[in-house]
């Protein structure tokens, strides 16, 4: 009798383990096109934005990091930046930072692009290219997330809809 | 449809995975070619030289450097991995064979280097052609895709293209190879 009350607890214990394990393994699958990175720090990123703003990627240690890269002539950086511009509001104030990159174009291409694509936004400028070549993006559009210890945790492959379900609850799950 | 399904032909060995080849022409630009099975996607066009003046010197280009441009054959290279694992873009595993059956040189990185300094185009133009180009190298996780340019020197007769992709994160998985047939360079 009492070895069967302690297989039945024994059973207990792994079904709850099973159940307590459910959460953690949902947090660790990624929306389609996220690939996890393998943790190494973060190259330097020291750019001015269209305001003339300096911006330093260690000044943004203790939070995570939303880096894109994109230019006016890519069609794919064309459909995603107004999905960036819908959940900047999501994160204001958070210890999400979301944080633009143009590649090698000039201030007036940027400023009539942001002017009508996402006139909300505010992004760095890479006037020659050399910040972005030294990242080596997978192309462009691409989205590095840097943790708060200034590390590559996670990339996003091409354009994404950060507006819609999987990826603000991916983001949103960056600061659980 | 049929006009774009004979420019793709499949290479089928023992060594090769077989593919199944269609072409959906209603949702492709003019000139291009599709192949698509259940591994990749690809997609192949040449662009015209009024196409590559038009891209470039909006981006502010300078004339000479234009020039060069339109003299050269462009070709555009989308490709989609629908495999489980990694696949390879290898420039260097992709040939351009001619008419007469000698493999076209493609112009590499290095080879524009020397054309921009030749032009004088300045670094911020330089970065933005280069990532207008295809990359040298890419493994495609699933599901992603990359697309891009391949310049060659001008073909007055139609060339093929011979793709080669490699896959597995170690690059010994199955390769997958596919052909373009009766590529052109266009004048318009």
């Amino acid at each position: 009798m009492q070895k069967t009350m302690t297989v039945q607890k024994l059973l207990a214990l792994i079904a709850l383990l099973g159940m307590l394990s459910l959460p953690a393994q949902a947090s660790t699958t990624l929306p389609k096109g996220i690939i996890a990175m393998d943790g190494r720090p973060a190259g330097p990123m020291v750019l001015n934005d269209i305001d003339g703003n300096a911006f330093d990627l260690n000044d943004s240690r203790g939070k995570w990091v939303f880096l894109h890269f994109w230019a006016s002539w890519c069609g794919p950086c064309i459909r995603e930046m107004p999905t960036i511009q819908a959940i900047t509001s999501d994160f204001e104030n958070t210890d999400l930072q979301i944080v633009l990159v143009n590649t090698a174009e000039d201030e007036d291409t940027i400023f009539s692009f942001m002017a009508t694509v996402a006139p909300d936004l505010n992004t760095l400028m890479d006037p020659q290219g050399l910040t972005t070549e030294d990242w080596q993006p997978r192309g462009l559009p691409s989205t590095y997330f840097v943790d708060p210890e200034g590390k590559l945790q996670y990339l996003a492959l091409g354009g994404r809809p950060w507006n819609e379900g999987e990826y603000l609850a991916f983001l949103k799950g960056l600061l659980r | 449809m049929s006009t774009f399904i004979k420019y793709i032909t499949v290479i089928a060995t023992s060594l090769l995975v077989s593919f199944s080849v269609h072409a959906q022409m209603s949702e492709l630009p003019p000139g291009a070619v599709k192949f698509e099975n259940e591994d990749l996607l690809m997609i192949v066009m040449t662009r015209t030289p009024e196409q590559l003046n038009a891209f470039y010197t909006g981006r502010g280009f300078n004339r000479t450097s234009i020039d060069a441009l339109t003299e050269r054959c462009f070709v555009f290279g989308m490709v989609e991995n629908k495999t489980q694992e990694r696949l390879w873009l290898i420039l260097d595993d992709w040939q351009f064979i001619d008419a007469e059956g000698n493999v076209i040189r493609r112009y590499t990185r290095d080879d524009w280097r020397q054309t921009w300094k030749d032009t004088g185009l300045e670094q911020a133009k330089q970065s933005t052609f280069g990532w207008t180009q295809l990359p040298e190298v890419r493994d495609l996780h699933r599901h992603e895709h990359v697309g891009g340019q391949v310049a060659l020197p001008w073909q007055d007769q139609p060339f093929r293209l011979v793709a080669t992709f490699r896959s597995g994160i170690d690059k010994d998985g199955k390769p997958h190879k596919v052909s373009f047939e009766d590529l052109e360079c266009r004048k318009q």
